[in-house]
Protein backbone atom coordinates (compact mmCIF):
# COMPACT_ATOMS: atom_id res chain seq x y z
CA UNK A 1 0.00 0.00 0.00
CA UNK A 2 1.48 3.25 -1.01
CA UNK A 3 1.30 6.30 1.60
CA UNK A 4 -1.35 7.94 -0.59
CA UNK A 5 -3.72 4.38 -0.58
CA UNK A 6 -3.03 4.28 3.24
CA UNK A 7 -3.75 7.88 3.83
CA UNK A 8 -7.61 7.16 1.78
CA UNK A 9 -7.72 4.01 4.36
CA UNK A 10 -6.91 5.89 7.25
CA UNK A 11 -9.42 8.92 6.55
CA UNK A 12 -12.27 5.62 5.39
CA UNK A 13 -11.51 4.41 9.18
CA UNK A 14 -11.69 7.81 11.03
CA UNK A 15 -15.30 8.42 9.07
CA UNK A 16 -16.71 5.08 9.66
CA UNK A 17 -15.95 4.63 13.07
CA UNK A 18 -17.89 8.28 13.42
CA UNK A 19 -20.45 6.65 11.13
CA UNK A 20 -20.72 3.78 13.65
CA UNK A 21 -20.83 6.32 16.61
CA UNK A 22 -23.25 8.25 15.30
CA UNK A 23 -26.00 5.59 14.02
CA UNK A 24 -25.02 6.07 10.58
CA UNK A 25 -26.55 9.92 10.43
CA UNK A 26 -24.18 11.57 7.89
CA UNK A 27 -25.87 14.89 8.64
CA UNK A 28 -23.92 14.75 11.91
CA UNK A 29 -20.43 14.51 10.14
CA UNK A 30 -18.78 17.48 8.71
CA UNK A 31 -19.15 18.99 5.29
CA UNK A 32 -15.38 17.60 4.42
CA UNK A 33 -16.58 14.16 5.69
CA UNK A 34 -20.40 14.32 4.38
CA UNK A 35 -18.49 14.73 0.75
CA UNK A 36 -16.29 11.81 1.40
CA UNK A 37 -19.26 9.61 1.87
CA UNK A 38 -20.95 11.17 -1.26
CA UNK A 39 -17.39 9.83 -3.10
CA UNK A 40 -16.57 6.46 -1.53
CA UNK A 41 -18.78 3.81 -2.07
CA UNK A 42 -17.43 1.63 0.84
CA UNK A 43 -18.23 4.26 3.75
CA UNK A 44 -21.41 4.99 1.73
CA UNK A 45 -22.42 1.34 2.23
CA UNK A 46 -21.28 1.15 5.97
CA UNK A 47 -23.50 4.73 6.54
CA UNK A 48 -26.42 2.68 5.20
CA UNK A 49 -25.61 -0.53 7.42
CA UNK A 50 -25.50 1.82 10.19
CA UNK A 51 -28.08 3.65 9.76
CA UNK A 52 -30.49 0.15 9.17
CA UNK A 53 -29.44 -1.04 12.06
CA UNK A 54 -30.02 2.32 13.74
CA UNK A 55 -33.67 2.04 12.37
CA UNK A 56 -34.38 -1.54 14.17
CA UNK A 57 -33.01 -0.62 17.77
CA UNK A 58 -35.29 3.11 17.15
CA UNK A 59 -38.71 0.95 15.84
CA UNK A 60 -38.26 -1.80 18.72
CA UNK A 61 -41.25 -1.91 20.69
CA UNK A 62 -41.01 -3.84 24.32
CA UNK A 63 -43.99 -6.46 24.14
CA UNK A 64 -47.32 -5.64 25.39
CA UNK A 65 -47.71 -7.85 28.07
CA UNK A 66 -45.42 -6.91 30.83
CA UNK A 67 -45.51 -10.00 32.53
CA UNK A 68 -43.54 -11.73 29.55
CA UNK A 69 -40.79 -9.12 30.21
CA UNK A 70 -41.18 -10.29 34.16
CA UNK A 71 -41.01 -13.31 33.37
CA UNK A 72 -37.66 -13.25 30.66
CA UNK A 73 -35.90 -11.49 33.42
CA UNK A 74 -37.23 -14.21 36.49
CA UNK A 75 -35.86 -16.69 34.51
CA UNK A 76 -32.41 -14.59 34.08
CA UNK A 77 -32.00 -14.30 37.82
CA UNK A 78 -30.43 -17.07 38.65
CA UNK A 79 -28.21 -17.06 35.49
CA UNK A 80 -26.82 -13.82 36.14
CA UNK A 81 -26.42 -14.54 40.19
CA UNK A 82 -24.55 -17.75 38.81
CA UNK A 83 -22.19 -15.73 36.99
CA UNK A 84 -21.49 -13.17 39.71
CA UNK A 85 -20.90 -16.21 42.19
CA UNK A 86 -18.61 -17.59 39.32
CA UNK A 87 -17.04 -14.17 38.70
CA UNK A 88 -16.59 -13.76 42.40
CA UNK A 89 -14.26 -17.05 42.81
CA UNK A 90 -10.79 -15.70 41.96
CA UNK A 91 -11.73 -12.68 44.34
CA UNK A 92 -12.49 -15.35 47.22
CA UNK A 93 -8.93 -17.41 46.18
CA UNK A 94 -7.00 -14.08 46.57
CA UNK A 95 -8.10 -13.33 49.68
CA UNK A 96 -7.36 -16.83 50.84
CA UNK A 97 -3.80 -16.71 49.59
CA UNK A 98 -3.17 -13.20 51.30
CA UNK A 99 -5.00 -14.58 54.52
CA UNK A 100 -2.09 -17.50 54.23
CA UNK A 101 0.38 -15.14 53.97
CA UNK A 102 -0.45 -13.43 57.06
CA UNK A 103 -1.15 -16.67 59.16
CA UNK A 104 2.60 -17.59 58.35
CA UNK A 105 3.97 -14.19 58.75
CA UNK A 106 2.45 -14.33 62.32
CA UNK A 107 -0.82 -14.18 62.29
CA UNK A 108 -3.84 -12.01 61.84
CA UNK A 109 -3.35 -9.08 63.52
CA UNK A 110 -7.68 -8.94 63.62
CA UNK A 111 -8.40 -12.63 65.59
CA UNK A 112 -5.53 -11.37 68.22
CA UNK A 113 -7.22 -8.78 69.02
CA UNK A 114 -10.62 -10.16 69.56
CA UNK A 115 -8.98 -12.72 71.70
CA UNK A 116 -7.84 -9.77 73.83
CA UNK A 117 -11.15 -8.13 73.83
CA UNK A 118 -11.30 -6.75 77.18
CA UNK A 119 -8.31 -5.62 77.19
CA UNK A 120 -8.59 -4.24 73.69
CA UNK A 121 -11.86 -2.12 74.75
CA UNK A 122 -9.68 -0.05 77.42
CA UNK A 123 -6.03 0.21 76.30
CA UNK A 124 -5.97 -1.20 72.72
CA UNK A 125 -7.54 2.13 70.60
CA UNK A 126 -4.76 4.60 72.71
CA UNK A 127 -2.16 1.91 72.56
CA UNK A 128 -3.40 2.13 68.35
CA UNK A 129 -3.80 6.17 68.33
CA UNK A 130 -0.34 6.19 69.93
CA UNK A 131 1.48 4.01 67.38
CA UNK A 132 -0.27 6.35 64.71
CA UNK A 133 0.98 9.45 66.21
CA UNK A 134 4.39 8.07 66.42
CA UNK A 135 4.42 6.92 62.99
CA UNK A 136 3.29 10.51 62.02
CA UNK A 137 5.76 12.19 64.26
CA UNK A 138 8.61 10.23 62.23
CA UNK A 139 7.27 11.42 58.93
CA UNK A 140 6.63 15.23 59.88
CA UNK A 141 10.16 14.67 61.01
CA UNK A 142 11.82 13.10 58.65
CA UNK A 143 9.89 15.60 56.04
CA UNK A 144 11.17 18.66 57.46
CA UNK A 145 14.39 17.00 57.26
CA UNK A 146 14.33 16.44 53.88
CA UNK A 147 12.69 19.87 52.82
CA UNK A 148 15.89 21.72 55.02
CA UNK A 149 18.03 19.63 53.31
CA UNK A 150 16.38 20.78 49.60
CA UNK A 151 17.00 24.12 48.13
CA UNK A 152 13.84 26.11 47.86
CA UNK A 153 14.22 26.78 43.98
CA UNK A 154 14.60 23.29 43.28
CA UNK A 155 10.97 22.85 45.39
CA UNK A 156 9.66 25.56 43.10
CA UNK A 157 11.07 24.27 39.82
CA UNK A 158 9.93 20.35 40.75
CA UNK A 159 6.22 22.10 41.34
CA UNK A 160 6.23 23.54 38.04
CA UNK A 161 7.75 19.84 36.46
CA UNK A 162 4.53 18.28 38.49
CA UNK A 163 2.05 20.93 37.20
CA UNK A 164 3.62 20.65 33.48
CA UNK A 165 3.06 16.95 33.85
CA UNK A 166 -0.61 17.34 34.86
CA UNK A 167 -1.29 19.39 32.15
CA UNK A 168 0.43 17.34 29.71
CA UNK A 169 -1.53 13.80 31.12
CA UNK A 170 -4.61 15.83 31.02
CA UNK A 171 -4.30 16.99 27.37
CA UNK A 172 -3.07 13.51 25.96
CA UNK A 173 -6.19 12.04 27.70
CA UNK A 174 -8.45 14.27 26.17
CA UNK A 175 -7.08 13.85 22.69
CA UNK A 176 -6.68 10.42 23.12
CA UNK A 177 -10.62 10.16 23.55
CA UNK A 178 -10.97 10.61 19.59
CA UNK A 179 -9.64 7.06 19.56
CA UNK A 180 -11.92 4.14 19.49
CA UNK A 181 -11.05 0.71 21.11
CA UNK A 182 -12.15 -0.97 18.18
CA UNK A 183 -9.79 0.41 15.84
CA UNK A 184 -6.99 -2.49 15.22
CA UNK A 185 -3.84 -0.19 13.75
CA UNK A 186 -3.68 3.50 14.48
CA UNK B 1 3.35 17.80 17.79
CA UNK B 2 4.95 14.19 19.04
CA UNK B 3 8.47 15.70 18.41
CA UNK B 4 7.31 18.72 20.20
CA UNK B 5 5.86 16.54 23.25
CA UNK B 6 9.22 14.51 23.23
CA UNK B 7 11.78 17.83 23.31
CA UNK B 8 9.51 19.06 26.48
CA UNK B 9 9.89 15.35 28.04
CA UNK B 10 13.81 15.46 27.61
CA UNK B 11 14.01 19.07 28.84
CA UNK B 12 11.97 17.83 32.17
CA UNK B 13 14.02 14.95 32.62
CA UNK B 14 17.26 17.06 32.01
CA UNK B 15 16.18 20.16 34.38
CA UNK B 16 15.49 17.69 37.13
CA UNK B 17 18.60 15.90 37.07
CA UNK B 18 20.38 19.06 37.01
CA UNK B 19 18.56 20.72 39.13
CA UNK B 20 18.84 17.99 41.81
CA UNK B 21 22.30 18.17 42.75
CA UNK B 22 22.81 22.01 42.80
CA UNK B 23 19.63 21.82 45.63
CA UNK B 24 20.97 20.17 47.55
CA UNK B 25 23.43 21.09 50.36
CA UNK B 26 27.04 19.47 50.71
CA UNK B 27 27.77 17.50 54.18
CA UNK B 28 25.05 15.84 55.39
CA UNK B 29 23.15 15.60 52.42
CA UNK B 30 24.00 13.27 49.45
CA UNK B 31 22.31 12.88 46.20
CA UNK B 32 22.43 10.27 43.82
CA UNK B 33 25.87 8.74 45.56
CA UNK B 34 26.23 6.87 49.12
CA UNK B 35 26.51 8.61 51.93
CA UNK B 36 28.89 7.11 54.82
CA UNK B 37 29.17 8.57 58.48
CA UNK B 38 31.88 8.34 60.53
CA UNK B 39 31.82 11.01 62.65
CA UNK B 40 29.54 13.85 64.68
CA UNK B 41 26.92 15.20 62.69
CA UNK B 42 24.91 18.21 64.13
CA UNK B 43 21.31 18.11 62.84
CA UNK B 44 19.48 15.52 60.14
CA UNK B 45 21.43 13.79 57.38
CA UNK B 46 19.82 13.34 54.38
CA UNK B 47 19.92 11.31 51.17
CA UNK B 48 17.59 11.00 47.45
CA UNK B 49 18.05 8.16 45.67
CA UNK B 50 21.29 6.05 47.15
CA UNK B 51 22.07 4.42 50.89
CA UNK B 52 22.94 6.00 54.18
CA UNK B 53 24.93 4.07 55.89
CA UNK B 54 26.39 4.85 59.66
CA UNK B 55 29.28 3.55 61.05
CA UNK B 56 30.04 2.90 64.51
CA UNK B 57 31.76 6.26 65.45
CA UNK B 58 28.92 7.77 63.75
CA UNK B 59 26.76 10.47 66.03
CA UNK B 60 23.91 12.08 64.31
CA UNK B 61 21.98 14.50 66.54
CA UNK B 62 19.04 14.82 64.43
CA UNK B 63 16.81 12.66 61.72
CA UNK B 64 18.60 9.61 59.61
CA UNK B 65 16.59 10.31 56.49
CA UNK B 66 16.85 8.62 52.67
CA UNK B 67 14.41 8.42 50.21
CA UNK B 68 14.89 5.97 47.77
CA UNK B 69 17.70 4.30 49.45
CA UNK B 70 18.43 2.33 52.50
CA UNK B 71 19.63 2.97 55.64
CA UNK B 72 21.87 0.92 57.48
CA UNK B 73 23.03 1.57 61.39
CA UNK B 74 26.14 0.20 62.46
CA UNK B 75 26.51 -1.27 65.76
CA UNK B 76 27.89 1.72 68.42
CA UNK B 77 26.45 4.39 66.28
CA UNK B 78 23.50 6.85 67.97
CA UNK B 79 20.84 8.43 66.33
CA UNK B 80 19.50 11.29 68.23
CA UNK B 81 15.60 10.98 66.65
CA UNK B 82 14.83 8.73 64.09
CA UNK B 83 15.77 6.69 61.46
CA UNK B 84 13.25 7.07 58.34
CA UNK B 85 13.84 4.98 54.78
CA UNK B 86 11.33 6.19 52.14
CA UNK B 87 11.24 3.40 48.75
CA UNK B 88 13.96 1.56 50.77
CA UNK B 89 14.80 -0.62 54.10
CA UNK B 90 16.48 0.14 57.30
CA UNK B 91 18.87 -2.36 58.68
CA UNK B 92 19.92 -1.16 62.35
CA UNK B 93 22.15 -3.18 64.99
CA UNK B 94 20.49 -4.48 67.73
CA UNK B 95 23.60 -2.63 69.75
CA UNK B 96 23.35 0.56 67.93
CA UNK B 97 21.41 3.40 69.67
CA UNK B 98 18.66 4.93 68.56
CA UNK B 99 16.56 7.66 70.50
CA UNK B 100 13.26 7.84 68.24
CA UNK B 101 11.57 5.49 65.75
CA UNK B 102 12.65 3.30 62.64
CA UNK B 103 10.54 3.40 59.69
CA UNK B 104 10.37 1.88 56.39
CA UNK B 105 8.14 2.56 54.26
CA UNK B 106 8.71 0.09 51.60
CA UNK B 107 6.88 -2.84 49.82
CA UNK B 108 6.45 -6.39 51.39
CA UNK B 109 8.02 -7.65 48.21
CA UNK B 110 10.80 -5.86 47.85
CA UNK B 111 11.72 -6.19 50.95
CA UNK B 112 11.61 -9.87 50.48
CA UNK B 113 13.78 -9.86 47.23
CA UNK B 114 16.38 -7.30 48.07
CA UNK B 115 20.02 -9.05 49.57
CA UNK B 116 21.03 -8.39 53.14
CA UNK B 117 17.33 -7.43 54.04
CA UNK B 118 15.49 -10.65 52.90
CA UNK B 119 14.79 -12.69 55.71
CA UNK B 120 16.87 -15.87 56.01
CA UNK B 121 14.10 -17.97 56.76
CA UNK B 122 12.26 -19.48 53.81
CA UNK B 123 9.42 -19.74 55.92
CA UNK B 124 9.18 -16.15 56.49
CA UNK B 125 9.99 -15.28 52.46
CA UNK B 126 7.26 -17.26 51.28
CA UNK B 127 4.94 -16.10 53.68
CA UNK B 128 6.03 -12.47 52.76
CA UNK B 129 5.57 -13.02 49.06
CA UNK B 130 2.37 -14.53 49.52
CA UNK B 131 1.05 -11.71 51.44
CA UNK B 132 2.42 -9.38 48.94
CA UNK B 133 0.85 -11.75 45.97
CA UNK B 134 -2.30 -12.21 48.02
CA UNK B 135 -2.83 -8.79 48.48
CA UNK B 136 -2.38 -7.35 44.84
CA UNK B 137 -4.40 -10.01 43.81
CA UNK B 138 -7.46 -9.34 45.95
CA UNK B 139 -7.17 -5.87 44.77
CA UNK B 140 -6.72 -6.14 41.43
CA UNK B 141 -9.66 -8.99 41.18
CA UNK B 142 -11.43 -6.99 43.48
CA UNK B 143 -11.44 -3.74 41.28
CA UNK B 144 -12.50 -6.42 37.78
CA UNK B 145 -15.71 -7.73 40.01
CA UNK B 146 -16.78 -4.15 40.84
CA UNK B 147 -15.76 -2.60 37.54
CA UNK B 148 -15.58 -5.39 34.58
CA UNK B 149 -16.88 -3.22 31.74
CA UNK B 150 -14.91 -0.28 32.59
CA UNK B 151 -11.29 -2.41 32.98
CA UNK B 152 -12.37 -4.50 29.69
CA UNK B 153 -12.65 -1.49 27.23
CA UNK B 154 -9.10 -0.55 29.27
CA UNK B 155 -7.64 -3.48 28.25
CA UNK B 156 -9.34 -3.21 24.57
CA UNK B 157 -7.64 0.54 24.26
CA UNK B 158 -4.12 -0.63 24.93
CA UNK B 159 -4.06 -2.40 21.60
CA UNK B 160 -4.83 0.40 19.31
CA UNK B 161 -2.68 2.99 21.51
CA UNK B 162 0.23 0.27 21.61
CA UNK B 163 3.30 1.64 22.84
CA UNK B 164 2.21 5.53 23.95
CA UNK B 165 0.93 4.16 26.44
CA UNK B 166 4.40 3.39 28.32
CA UNK B 167 5.17 6.41 27.51
CA UNK B 168 1.87 8.28 29.09
CA UNK B 169 3.35 6.03 32.25
CA UNK B 170 6.71 7.27 32.74
CA UNK B 171 5.25 11.11 32.33
CA UNK B 172 2.09 10.06 34.85
CA UNK B 173 5.54 8.53 37.02
CA UNK B 174 7.79 11.97 36.70
CA UNK B 175 4.94 13.75 37.50
CA UNK B 176 3.78 12.10 40.32
CA UNK B 177 7.69 12.56 41.59
CA UNK B 178 7.95 15.96 40.71
CA UNK B 179 4.89 16.69 42.72
CA UNK B 180 6.06 14.31 46.05
CA UNK B 181 8.94 16.87 45.75
CA UNK B 182 7.23 20.07 45.67
CA UNK B 183 5.36 18.51 48.68
CA UNK B 184 8.05 18.92 50.72
CA UNK B 185 8.44 22.93 50.40
CA UNK B 186 4.71 22.70 52.27
CA UNK B 187 6.39 21.60 55.33
CA UNK B 188 5.40 18.67 57.81
CA UNK B 189 1.94 20.22 58.45
CA UNK B 190 0.67 20.02 54.89
CA UNK B 191 3.55 18.36 53.27
CA UNK B 192 2.72 14.50 55.13
CA UNK B 193 -0.83 14.63 53.94
CA UNK B 194 0.06 15.85 51.10
CA UNK B 195 2.45 13.26 50.38
CA UNK B 196 0.36 10.51 52.10
CA UNK B 197 -2.35 11.38 49.47
CA UNK B 198 -0.23 11.29 46.81
CA UNK B 199 0.98 7.95 47.31
CA UNK B 200 -2.48 7.21 47.81
CA UNK B 201 -3.22 8.15 44.36
CA UNK B 202 -0.08 6.43 42.88
CA UNK B 203 -0.65 3.25 44.50
CA UNK B 204 -4.77 3.72 43.04
CA UNK B 205 -3.42 4.07 40.08
CA UNK B 206 -1.22 1.22 39.93
CA UNK B 207 -3.79 -1.17 41.04
CA UNK B 208 -6.06 0.12 38.29
CA UNK B 209 -3.72 -0.09 35.61
CA UNK B 210 -2.33 -3.60 36.69
CA UNK B 211 -5.75 -4.93 36.54
CA UNK B 212 -6.19 -3.66 32.59
CA UNK B 213 -2.82 -5.22 32.09
CA UNK B 214 -3.62 -8.62 33.84
CA UNK B 215 -6.57 -8.76 31.77
CA UNK B 216 -4.72 -8.33 28.47
CA UNK B 217 -2.35 -10.99 29.73
CA UNK B 218 -5.22 -13.35 30.78
CA UNK B 219 -7.18 -12.98 28.18
CA UNK B 220 -4.49 -13.57 25.71
CA UNK B 221 -3.47 -16.88 27.84
CA UNK B 222 -6.97 -18.74 28.45
CA UNK B 223 -8.42 -17.56 25.06
CA UNK B 224 -5.14 -19.55 23.40
CA UNK B 225 -6.87 -22.88 25.07
CA UNK B 226 -10.23 -22.27 25.97
CA UNK B 227 -12.61 -20.27 23.30
CA UNK B 228 -15.58 -19.33 24.86
CA UNK B 229 -15.83 -16.16 27.25
CA UNK B 230 -14.87 -15.94 30.67
CA UNK B 231 -15.68 -14.32 33.98
CA UNK B 232 -12.95 -11.02 33.22
CA UNK B 233 -11.75 -11.58 36.86
CA UNK B 234 -10.86 -14.99 36.12
CA UNK B 235 -8.88 -13.50 33.61
CA UNK B 236 -7.49 -10.83 35.65
CA UNK B 237 -6.34 -13.49 38.16
CA UNK B 238 -4.59 -15.38 35.94
CA UNK B 239 -2.74 -12.67 33.97
CA UNK B 240 -2.06 -10.98 37.73
CA UNK B 241 -0.33 -14.73 38.73
CA UNK B 242 1.79 -14.32 35.43
CA UNK B 243 2.93 -10.72 36.18
CA UNK B 244 3.58 -11.72 40.29
CA UNK B 245 5.49 -14.56 38.67
CA UNK B 246 7.68 -11.74 36.65
CA UNK B 247 7.74 -9.81 39.83
CA UNK B 248 10.22 -12.81 41.61
CA UNK B 249 12.10 -13.64 38.94
CA UNK B 250 15.65 -13.47 40.77
CA UNK B 251 17.46 -10.81 38.85
CA UNK B 252 15.60 -9.36 36.20
CA UNK B 253 12.00 -9.23 38.76
CA UNK B 254 12.42 -5.64 40.11
CA UNK B 255 13.23 -3.70 36.88
CA UNK B 256 10.56 -5.57 35.17
CA UNK B 257 8.11 -4.65 37.87
CA UNK B 258 9.49 -1.10 37.84
CA UNK B 259 7.91 -1.12 33.91
CA UNK B 260 4.99 -2.63 34.70
CA UNK B 261 4.49 -0.08 37.13
CA UNK B 262 5.03 2.54 34.77
CA UNK B 263 2.89 0.57 31.97
CA UNK B 264 -0.19 0.35 34.28
CA UNK B 265 0.13 4.38 35.22
CA UNK B 266 -0.18 4.76 31.28
CA UNK B 267 -3.11 2.29 31.19
CA UNK B 268 -4.99 3.46 34.66
CA UNK B 269 -5.34 7.26 32.36
CA UNK B 270 -6.34 5.42 29.46
CA UNK B 271 -8.98 3.89 31.13
CA UNK B 272 -10.29 6.50 34.00
CA UNK B 273 -9.54 9.71 31.39
CA UNK B 274 -9.43 8.69 28.37
CA UNK B 275 -13.09 6.50 27.93
CA UNK B 276 -16.46 7.89 26.55
CA UNK B 277 -18.40 7.85 30.14
CA UNK B 278 -22.04 7.34 28.40
CA UNK B 279 -20.29 4.44 26.69
CA UNK B 280 -19.19 2.40 29.88
CA UNK B 281 -22.01 3.11 32.30
CA UNK B 282 -21.73 -0.03 34.26
CA UNK B 283 -24.74 -2.58 34.12
CA UNK B 284 -26.80 -2.95 37.64
CA UNK B 285 -25.76 -5.38 39.54
CA UNK B 286 -28.07 -8.53 40.17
Amino acid sequence: MNPEEAHVASECLAIQEALSEHRGEVARLNAAEREHVESCPGCSEVAAAEMALGLIFREAVAPADSSVVDGVMTALRPVRIRRRVVAFVPVAASMVIAVVGALLVGGVPGSGVLSLFPTWSTQGWSALLGGVSDVYGASSSGVAAAAAAMNPAFLAVAGVIGLVGLAAVVGTARRWRKISPWRKSD
Amino acid sequence: MAQKRLILLTASVLCWLFVTPVGAESGTTAVFSDLVVDSVVDGDVVVFAADLVLTENARVTGDAVAVGGNVRVAAGAEVGRHVLAVLGSTEVSPTAEVHGRVLSFSSLARLAQRPGVAPKSPRVSVAVRLLASGGWLLVVTGLAFLFPVRMRYGAWALRPLGVKVPALGFLVALTVIASLFAALGFGPAFGVPLIAGLMALFFAGKAVGLTVLSCVVGTALLRRWLHHPLPISLEVFVGMLVLLALRFLPFAGEALWSFLTVFALGACIVVVGVNPGGMLAEPAQP
